[in-house]
């Protein structure tokens, strides 16, 4: 009987977090949330189910996460195989990875502690960015085609930051691919879709999966060596 | 909405009318600006306030001497002493509003209509003058005034309600019920102030520990602590000398039966009050008692954490992520990995019905044939696909039958021919049959890739290339159902097939013959050796 209502909420927690894209959180999963915190045979077989999708599952802050291993083939999500990709060209897209990153590093920063951060601020960010890149790889590998930071440096120069001559509104939520502004609004916008910021007008704010997931299992100071492993390939 | 929040408005507008007007005091001398005349008010202020404290009389020739120093150090303005003489006459003429008490005007809420507030901050006296032989005029703060001073509050919270009480005390035993009344209010106001304060700590604890300076913890827990549990005891000895005053004129009241006793019945209201008040006051202090242990629990824990993890949480993402991209672009292509948890789980690439089987990536490779083996029943797709298979390998085999036929049935006409001549011959002569045999072309692109054009046929090299032709994408001609088929048509041919499928079933024979190789060696068993193999050495067969 005792094992059967486990079974039962086991069941009923992998079906959420399936259908509630790896996730689950506020009021509506208290109840189950709290089964899963107090029994330690859910917990037990909700690892083993896990561990047949090759996945992992993790309590944190009160929300339940369904991760999914790195050498997961059929769950997870691809960054190369997302909107992002549609929407951008191929270098265009590379370009886009680099405006996510400055925006996770600035966002993620411990030092800064920052609560907001200015739309329009990210145009000097990403030139800062580009800039550093361009001095750092000099005199590396100029022959590498595919990925090239002149390449990627000539697209974002080769572009008006903002329309000129609008309102300040109209300036800094501009979609046009034509101006640098319109770039970022479209990682912005994908960003918000995926649900890891908050976008408020101008300011952009992280959402508390990305600040969770990012201190808790990614950047997790005990996987030091792993993420060089996966960076470095 | 506006009885809540203007309430309270009347005293407060009391105690800022005061700033108002020594805002409003400004200098006539434009090199004095509004910041600096400001300032100098105050410092005005202060130095009468400095004299009373010594207990000297404060005449306007010391504020003179003050101004030439302060303008020294200070202002450094290029102006005479009779100006600097004008300048304190000015500014102190305007903050004593030329000898009037000052009326501010604003709206009491509870009248319904403006009244005027009066507002005074300097007294004036005049005191004879033994040097000089004659009366002259000294400055002191009035009442309002100091309040205004000090209620910045530069002295410490802490004494202030030790301070309060005390004097709460003294009135009380002299009888001043109306001014313990206010005290207790002071004290009152102080503790929610110190609660506020601890309050504040906490939120900046919550923050993080390097938010809260050790100085000001130690002063808001310990010091609090110190005195607010030495004043407890002593608001209930206060409590307990309320008590008492109100028995002793509640048994007066009963004792006098004539006369006015309106008085007592007042006194009587104002000690009820400053009774409830000490008993809100003490369940203020176990509040605030509450609250600073809470605190140095909290305290407590962030300093042990904070040595537990000495180093951060979380990787740097700047140094870790950004600064390899930037060293090194391909890590891009690698980002996939490392996001993957990051971003939400996407449904649709969970295996689906859906979603066609090409744009899913593959599950776990398992061993599926044995299970497959287990399905005996094709579904219905699976089965018209094989009819129609079997109609498309049907029609292909009829085709080359006809063909065949009507190639036996020119073979009567003529001994030899090239398959040029036998095309012309049906299209001059018989070209229905030269319909029938080019109807499909694709199978015909077969036979005529083979056979060229002026070369004489040879049925055996037709039959031979035949075999080869791929008739489904996965079924190969089966030449003897060709030749079956037209052995069942009672054709006139039917002689010339004898032959031919007997070249054709050497054909195939032989096919099958240069599969199997036979070699022999020759091993001498006496001398335990072989002959050496090679190629000169093998036979075919």
């Amino acid at each position: 009987m005792e094992l059967d209502r486990i079974l039962k909420d086991a069941n009923s927690i992998m079906f959420n977090l399936l259908g509630n894209r790896g996730e689950l959180s506020g009021n509506k999963y208290k109840k189950l949330i709290g089964k899963y915190k107090s029994s330690p045979e859910l917990r037990e077989i909700l690892e083993s189910t896990a561990s047949d999708y090759m996945c992992e599952v993790k309590c944190i802050d009160n929300r339940l996460f369904l991760i999914p291993l790195e050498e997961n083939p059929y769950l997870g999500f691809k960054l190369s195989d997302s909107k992002l990709k549609g929407v951008f060209k191929k270098d265009e897209y590379y370009l886009g990875n680099i405006i996510i990153a400055v925006i996770f590093s600035e966002l993620l920063n411990e030092r800064k502690e920052l609560d907001y951060l200015e739309v329009s601020d990210l145009l000097t960010l990403v030139d800062e960015s580009l800039n550093r890149a361009e001095k750092k790889q000099k005199d590396g590998n100029e022959d590498a085609e595919d990925l090239n930071i002149d390449k990627l440096k000539s697209i974002w120069d080769s572009k008006l930051p903002y329309p000129e001559g609008d309102t300040k509104k109209s300036r800094f939520s501009t979609i046009s691919l034509n101006y640098r502004m319109g770039y970022i609004n479209k990682v912005v916008k994908f960003l918000e879709q995926e649900s890891l910021i908050n976008r408020v007008e101008d300011s952009i704010s992280a959402k508390p999966r990305l600040k969770l997931l990012m201190e808790n299992r990614i950047l997790n100071v005990n996987r030091r060596y792993e993420v060089e492993k996966l960076l470095i390939g | 909405m506006l009885d809540n929040v203007l309430s309270l408005y009347d005293s407060r507008i009391k105690v800022l009318s005061l700033n108002y007007l020594v805002n409003k005091a400004k200098s006539k001398f434009t090199c004095f600006s509004d910041e600096e005349s400001f300032s100098l008010s105050v410092q005005l202020l202060d130095f009468i306030m400095q004299q009373s404290f010594k207990a000297k009389h404060c005449f306007k020739e010391d504020m003179y001497k003050f101004m030439g120093e302060l303008n020294k150090v200070v202002y450094k303005k290029e102006l005479s002493s009779d100006e600097l003489e004008e300048v304190v006459d000015d500014l102190i003429n305007k903050l004593r509003s030329k000898g009037e008490v000052f009326h501010f005007e604003t709206y009491n809420h509870e009248k319904g209509s403006n009244i005027e507030i009066p507002v005074r901050l300097i007294a004036t006296n005049s005191v004879f003058k033994d040097e000089d032989d004659r009366y002259a005029i000294t400055y002191s703060l009035t009442e309002s005034g100091y309040r205004f001073l000090l209620g910045t509050k530069e002295y410490d919270d802490l004494l202030g309600i030790e301070v309060s009480r005390i004097i709460a005390q003294i009135k009380l035993e002299n009888g001043d019920f109306e001014g313990t009344v206010g005290l207790v209010q002071d004290i009152k106001n102080a503790i929610h102030l110190q609660l506020r304060k601890v309050f504040e700590c906490g939120q900046k604890l919550k923050k993080g520990l390097n938010n809260v300076k050790t100085k000001d913890y130690e002063y808001i827990t310990k010091n609090t602590l110190e005195v607010i549990i030495k004043e407890k005891s002593e608001y209930q000895d206060l409590k307990r000398d309320v008590n008492s005053h109100i028995k002793t004129k509640e048994k007066l009241k009963t004792i006098r039966t004539d006369g006015d006793n309106s008085k007592l019945e007042k006194s009587i209201t104002l000690l009820n009050r400053i009774g409830d008040d000490l008993s809100n006051i003490e369940k203020l202090v176990w509040d605030l008692i509450e609250a600073i242990q809470s605190l140095q629990v909290d305290y407590e824990n962030a300093i042990m954490n904070a040595l537990k993890v000495m180093s951060p949480k979380m990787l740097d993402f700047e140094t870790n992520v950004l600064g390899k991209i930037e060293e090194d672009l391909s890590v891009i292509d690698r980002l996939d990995n490392l996001y993957k948890p990051l971003f939400p789980l996407s449904v649709s690439r969970i295996y689906s019905p859906l979603t066609p089987y090409f744009k899913q990536d593959k599950l776990i490779e398992e061993d599926t044939s044995s299970e497959l083996e287990a399905f005996d029943s094709k579904t219905e797709l699976e089965k018209e696909q094989e009819i129609a298979l079997n109609k498309k390998i049907a029609s292909s085999e009829n085709f080359f039958a006809d063909f065949f036929e009507e190639l036996l049935k020119f073979k009567i006409i003529k001994e030899e021919f090239t398959l040029r001549e036998f095309f012309n011959y049906l299209i001059t002569e018989d070209k229905a049959t030269y319909i029938k045999v080019t109807r499909d072309t694709e199978l015909l692109r077969e036979i005529v890739i083979f056979l060229s054009e002026t070369d004489k046929i040879n049925f055996t090299s037709v039959a031979s290339s035949l075999k080869d032709v791929d008739v489904s994408g996965t079924e190969i001609l089966d030449i003897h159902r060709v030749v079956l088929n037209i052995i069942n048509r009672d054709s006139e041919v039917v002689e010339f097939l004898s032959e031919l499928s007997l070249n054709i079933d050497l054909l195939i024979n032989q096919n099958e013959d240069v599969e199997t190789i036979k070699v022999k060696t020759e091993i001498d068993l006496e001398n335990m050796s072989f002959a050496e193999l090679s190629c000169a050495d093998c036979k075919f067969y």
